[in-house]
């Protein structure tokens, strides 16, 4: 554990000093190109992020049509897998896929399963050597338990944090609140609206 | 380009996904999902852990306590949260590990198969009235194997084999408990019948469930392969239950055969939802809650046909027994939905003892294999929903 935070540690300086270098370098460099430079943003059309996420999946609770009620989760957060794709369109906007897996343990030790697979719109604000992404989105569920599965729409909205750490990767603060409308049409009384929340840390390559 | 390229890509690997997953079939549980994790309650809190993947044999009821085989002896008296298997064994065993196979428990007295753990040798039926002191039960032969006790209308009866086999194929012979010791009844090394299972008493006749051949009699000493059997030719006889005026069978081929006294009736086979047969264990028929539990077990009916699990079947027999019933979804007289899915859903299960506590109270027994016994109270005018033991 120790030389994992000595590498962290390590690695953050250099990316540090490497970031200094480059102010320092760009600061120097501007008196001696009398000649204008282009402004290059963030990001631009075609560009594209495949982005690898890890981190907890929190049930925040259900809604209970029936009854007009907000229920308690009465589930533990879980552990939340993602694998995303942001296709940019423009130097703000892009198009997002995600491929998602969230665990989650009920009060008695069986395992909630749900895949939220979603298409999300993204927005872009780059500041600095960061990148806001706030995005919103559509898709479906597949949410399982047991032997019985089921496949629902789903509403996806949050955001990620970039930092930008070289032209090629970034790394990033994913958070996003999954919301489930399960309809059941064989047993009404058992629909609900599912509310989770995904919170996960991700590297992320620039193509 | 590219920008249209890449956009393309994600829209078509999730349209191909959306569709495959449209495509799937998705029948909905008497649970739901995410309202049955809303509705689960702890159903492990008093678990006894050394149980957990076990496979039971009996549970019976002495005076304040239960006591079961799963593998060697175990005790739970009422009050205590565990079981445990520190329990007083008859002196003549010794240091050595001893299992009991079955037991039950006739006019306050228990009893209980013991074998040897080790040679796999019987050590006979052994009676006790308090749980401590034991006598050996006389009367049974040194030459047979004594596969299993079981008693109905205050009687006990012994199955002895004439191989160490329990396939259908050995001579099975039935003794029953006159007095002090045990006594040869009518069926005596017969290969007419299989591996008598359970017994019931209705009617002022004895029937046995017996593999093949469903056995009856007036009395105990005189017992015979029953003349009346269903029509259907079905005859898996897994085990049988008093209904009524009659006995409900119960076969490894997924019937449930009613018999009044003048005619039989037939209901099934009862499937899974992948219309499979399930082989159905011994019933269990509640009085109180005219409802009738049945397990589903996994025996496999031949080399290359397992049947499916799922818990047992739930039916409601306040209306009578038809050939038309049908099993309750919901399990919802002794459960309910979200209890079952959570609990006994997907299980094999072997028997369903059932207790009269007294008081209006009454506890049902799920014994399964590989998951360990279970057990659901009615107290307070309702059911507590299953729970492991």
């Amino acid at each position: 554990m120790r030389s994992l935070h000595t590498i962290a540690f390590s690695a953050a300086m250099a990316v540090a000093a490497l970031v200094a270098t480059n102010a320092a370098a760009a600061q120097e460099a501007a008196p001696q190109t009398p000649m204008a430079s282009a402004v290059f943003g963030a990001f631009e059309r075609g560009d594209g992020i495949l982005a690898l996420s890890l981190g907890t999946s929190v049930p925040l609770g259900f809604f209970n049509p029936t009854e007009s009620a907000f229920e308690s989760p009465n589930s533990a957060a879980g552990f939340s897998f993602s694998l995303s794709y942001t296709g940019f369109l423009s130097e703000r906007w892009g198009l997002a896929g995600d491929l998602s897996g969230d665990f989650i343990r009920t009060v008695n030790d069986d395992q909630l399963f749900i895949a939220p697979l979603a298409l999300r719109a993204v927005m872009a604000f780059p500041i600095g050597a960061f990148v806001i992404a706030p995005s919103a989105g559509l898709g479906v569920a597949i949410s399982s338990l047991g032997n019985y599965k089921h496949v629902d729409p789903l509403f996806k909205a949050g955001g990620t944090f970039l930092w930008k750490a070289s032209s090629d990767m970034s790394y990033g603060l994913n958070l996003y609140a999954n919301i489930i409308p399960q309809i059941m049409t064989e047993y009404p009384e058992n629909t609900r609206v599912g509310f989770f929340l995904d919170a996960t840390l991700s590297v992320a390559y620039h193509l | 380009m590219n920008v249209r390229r890449h956009a393309l890509n994600t829209l078509s690997i999730l349209a191909v996904v959306a569709a495959a997953v449209a495509l799937t079939s998705c029948a909905e549980d008497p649970a739901g999902i995410f309202s049955r994790v809303v509705n689960e309650k702890p159903i492990s809190n008093n678990m006894t852990k050394a149980l957990q993947y076990s496979s039971p044999s009996f549970v019976a009821r002495l005076g304040d306590s239960y006591y079961a085989g799963v593998g060697v002896f175990w005790a739970k008296a009422d009050g205590q949260a565990n079981w445990t298997n520190e329990v007083t064994l008859p002196a003549a065993f010794g240091s050595a590990t001893v299992l009991a196979g079955s037991g039950t428990v006739v006019g306050g007295t228990m009893y209980v198969l013991f074998t040897d753990s080790l040679t796999g040798n019987g050590l006979g039926v052994w009676s006790t009235a308090n749980g401590t002191d034991w006598t050996k039960v006389a009367g049974l032969p040194t030459d047979r194997y004594i596969r299993s006790i079981m008693a109905a209308n205050g009687t006990l009866f012994a199955i002895a084999a004439n191989g160490r086999s329990t396939s259908d194929a050995a001579a099975y012979s039935i003794y029953y408990l006159d007095g002090g010791s045990f006594v040869a009844s009518s069926i005596a090394d017969s290969a007419a019948i299989g591996l008598p299972s359970s017994v019931a008493y209705v009617s002022g006749s004895y029937w046995f469930a017996a593999g093949a051949a469903l056995v009856s009699g007036a009395s105990a000493g005189a017992l015979s392969v029953a003349a009346t059997e269903p029509p259907s030719g079905d005859s898996s006889y897994s085990g049988v239950c008093a209904y009524d005026s009659g006995v409900i069978v119960s076969t490894r081929t997924g019937y449930l055969h009613y018999y009044d006294g003048a005619a039989w009736t037939s209901a099934g086979p009862f499937v899974n939802a992948k219309d499979k047969v399930f082989s159905l264990s011994e019933p269990t028929y509640v009085a109180s809650d005219k409802v009738l539990l049945v397990g589903t077990n996994m025996k496999p009916r031949g080399s290359s046909d397992t049947p499916p699990v799922d818990g047992y079947l739930e039916f409601d027999l306040s209306g009578g027994f038809s050939a038309a019933i049908a099993p309750l979804a919901a399990h919802s007289i002794v459960s309910d939905a979200t209890n079952f899915a959570a609990s006994l859903s997907g299980t094999s299960i072997t028997s369903m003892p059932s207790f009269d506590l007294g008081g209006g109270k009454r506890r049902i027994f799920a014994l399964t294999d590989g998951v360990g016994p279970w057990s659901n109270t009615y107290e307070n005018g309702a059911w507590g929903g299953w729970v492991r033991e």
